[in-house]
């Protein structure tokens, strides 16, 4: 009985553990805003420039850098204010040194009504390396030139995005 | 041990997936270990004792769902793909086993007041490694998938439950039989946990949906836990030693772990001259968990829709990173594992045994040998039922069964399964005595014996005793 418990079985192989590769895509949101004409409108003038920056903490990790294999970032921007803006993201690495940048535009809706823009910017290979690399994240939001506003201006802009991360497990 | 060995164990498990029906040994009343099964059975011999280590042995694997075959066929299949189908057909209340046991030694004595000694007592000490798993799909899926094709689907956490026990039992049954209608026995155990790892109360769920502020929000509730008892200490021990593991684990094997105590019922009831009827209920009770013990924690609430850097609206002041620092926070704060040393009881997976027998068939008087009882049935068949209580509801097993006497004190019995596992399970078991020495082997599964790794789960079980026979020099066949 013994020898038929151990003596008949189908070739397995238990070594294909080994070839085992998952390739999950994970969707998260990332950065969002939603402002008035009239923000842009601060102390009695036009403020066309606005500025700041994270730490980012999120690359710096080994499961990140080993088997994150593609990144997309996708913005949808809405804009009925009669002003085209530009969002500018910088990623600097933890000297200060820029490594990718690139750039949002959202055209002006002259008679404020929503204009949809959609953008995205995929990293792989060489450019995936600098996005890796990167700590701080420098966001530039600019107010392009048109026709003046104030603090009663009609519209808003409004944008929300997404990365869409291509991860690849056990290779 | 370290934690490293881990996963190759886990690997092991899942590769080999192995219960705890012992259909066969069930109601086989010349095996003295079938009163492990049933105190209330019936006994048919002076006294006997088990050869130690050697006395009762047995594995029993299985997985609801898949075989091992399955996914690791050396077919030419891509494994990715045969993972991902698996994956697919599997549902959450599949389920793994693995139930071994080792008799360190046993034994049992008729005795009474009456001529007659209608009493019998029995006890010894045996090892036991349970482990269940359900199938964690959720946490699969989202392996294999991500959540990009799952938006709005939520990824339900309770998915991952498991419980792994390892355990020794010193137990004492008493047995009687009151009339030659009726017999009744109970058995009480003393646990000693060894160890326990168990994950049975997890909750919560995790999902992505559009909508909000951003394209999406992140809705994380999570209510996970994990309790492990006699696992810390041999882990963090600061000896590489393992010879000072096992010194730790032979104490703990002999009382020295987490205590518990449980009972053992049981009833058989001659309905007619060819018709029985029985019953038991097998490991009622529970273990405290004081000693060593590491539990592990999950509980936070959060919804993530990202950030927004240019006009956070939590303050005007704050700056962009400010505000995310302390999004960054709530994130470490949300994965951050709370350990606790709570002491917690667990409850010992309790079986249900009831079969319905029929004997027929005496043995003409022109062929008898005189070795067999004059009143005794060469042939029984009957059905027996099986439930085993499990962290997410019971599971149940059907057999039927052929009983045969041979010759010379030769038994077997065959038996048809259908379980979780299989709808069928061939088993086929036997037991001979050889002047005081009785042995027995049994195993099921046969059909898929042509190919072992096709099989959803076996189970194999062996032992050696020495009987002290009844006076008469015969073994009554009282199946």
């Amino acid at each position: 009985m013994l020898t038929l418990f151990f003596g008949c079985a189908k070739p397995v192989d238990f070594n294909q553990l080994d070839d085992l590769t998952l390739l999950p895509v994970m969707e998260t949101s990332i950065i969002f805003y939603n402002a008035t004409a009239g923000d842009f409108f601060v102390g009695g003038q036009e403020e066309n420039v606005a500025q700041d920056f994270v730490f980012i903490d999120v690359f710096n990790n080994g499961f990140v850098q080993d088997n994150l294999v593609r990144a997309e970032f996708v913005f949808e921007t809405k804009n009925s204010i009669n002003r085209a803006y530009s969002l500018q993201l910088d990623f600097l690495d933890v000297g200060g040194a820029l490594l990718e940048s690139f750039s949002i535009n959202s055209p002006a809706s002259p008679n404020n009504e929503v204009v949809a823009s959609e953008h995205s910017e995929v990293f792989e290979g060489a450019t995936l390396a600098n996005i890796k690399q990167s700590r701080i994240l420098v966001f530039t939001l600019e107010m392009l030139p048109g026709a003046p506003i104030n603090q009663n201006s009609p519209g808003e802009i409004d944008l929300k995005s997404k990365g869409i991360f291509h991860l690849s497990l056990g290779e | 041990m370290s934690l490293r060995q881990l996963p190759f164990f886990i690997v092991f498990m899942v590769g080999m997936c192995f219960s705890q029906n012992k259909q066969i040994l069930y109601g086989f009343s010349e095996i003295p270990q079938s009163l492990m099964l049933n105190p209330g059975g019936k006994v048919n011999n002076k006294g006997y004792f088990g050869i130690p280590l050697l006395s009762h042995f047995h594995v029993n694997a299985g997985s609801s769902g898949i075989s091992a075959y399955d996914v690791f066929a050396d077919d030419g299949v891509h494994f990715n793909a045969k993972v991902r189908l698996a994956v697919t057909n599997l549902k959450p209340n599949d389920f793994m086993t693995v139930t071994q046991q080792l008799e360190l030694f046993s034994g049992g004595f008729r005795f009474g007041k009456t001529y007659e000694q209608n009493e019998y007592l029995s006890f010894g000490l045996y090892q036991e490694l349970d482990f269940i798993g359900y199938f964690p799909k959720d946490y699969a899926i989202l392996a294999l998938e991500g959540n990009q094709g799952n938006i709005g689907r939520p990824f339900k956490l309770d998915h991952l439950n498991f419980n792994t026990d390892l355990i020794s039992v010193f137990h004492v049954g008493y047995n009687k039989k009151v009339n030659s209608k009726f017999t009744y026995g109970f058995r009480g155990k003393i646990y000693s946990s060894i160890a326990n790892i168990n994950a049975t109360k997890n909750e919560g769920r995790f999902t992505t949906v559009r909508g909000g502020n951003n394209i999406y929000q992140h809705i994380f509730d999570l209510n996970l836990s994990a309790r492990t008892s006699g696992i810390t200490s041999l882990i963090n021990d600061d000896n590489s030693d393992f010879d000072d593991d096992i010194k730790t684990l032979r104490k703990r094997v002999l009382f020295g772990g987490n205590l518990g105590l449980g009972i053992d019922l049981g009833i058989t009831y001659q309905i007619t001259d060819q018709w029985t009827f029985d019953a038991s209920l097998i490991d009622v009770g529970f273990i405290r968990h004081t000693k060593d013990i590491e539990n592990y924690e999950l509980k936070d609430n959060f919804v993530f829709e990202g950030v927004d850097p240019i006009f956070p609206e939590s303050n005007g002041n704050q700056t962009a990173d400010e505000y995310w620092s302390e999004i960054e926070e709530e994130f470490e704060e949300l994965f951050t594992l709370d350990t606790t040393t709570a002491k917690y009881t667990t409850w010992r997976p309790a079986k249900f045994n009831a079969s319905l027998n029929y004997a027929f068939g005496k043995k003409k008087s022109k062929d008898c040998d005189c070795l067999f009882d004059e009143g005794g049935y060469l042939n029984a068949v009957g059905g027996q039922l099986y439930a085993i209580n499990r962290p997410k509801g019971p599971q149940l097993a059907l057999t039927a069964y052929y009983y045969r006497r041979l010759f010379k004190g030769l038994r077997a019995k065959a038996t048809y399964t259908i379980d979780s596992y299989s709808f069928n399970n061939i088993g086929f078991g036997i037991s001979a005595h050889i002047g005081s020495v009785n042995m027995y082997i049994m195993a099921d599964n046969f059909l898929q014996y042509k190919n072992i790794y096709d099989a959803q789960s076996v189970s194999l079980q062996l032992g050696l005793n020495y009987i002290f026979k009844n006076e008469t020099g015969m073994i009554k066949n009282n199946h």
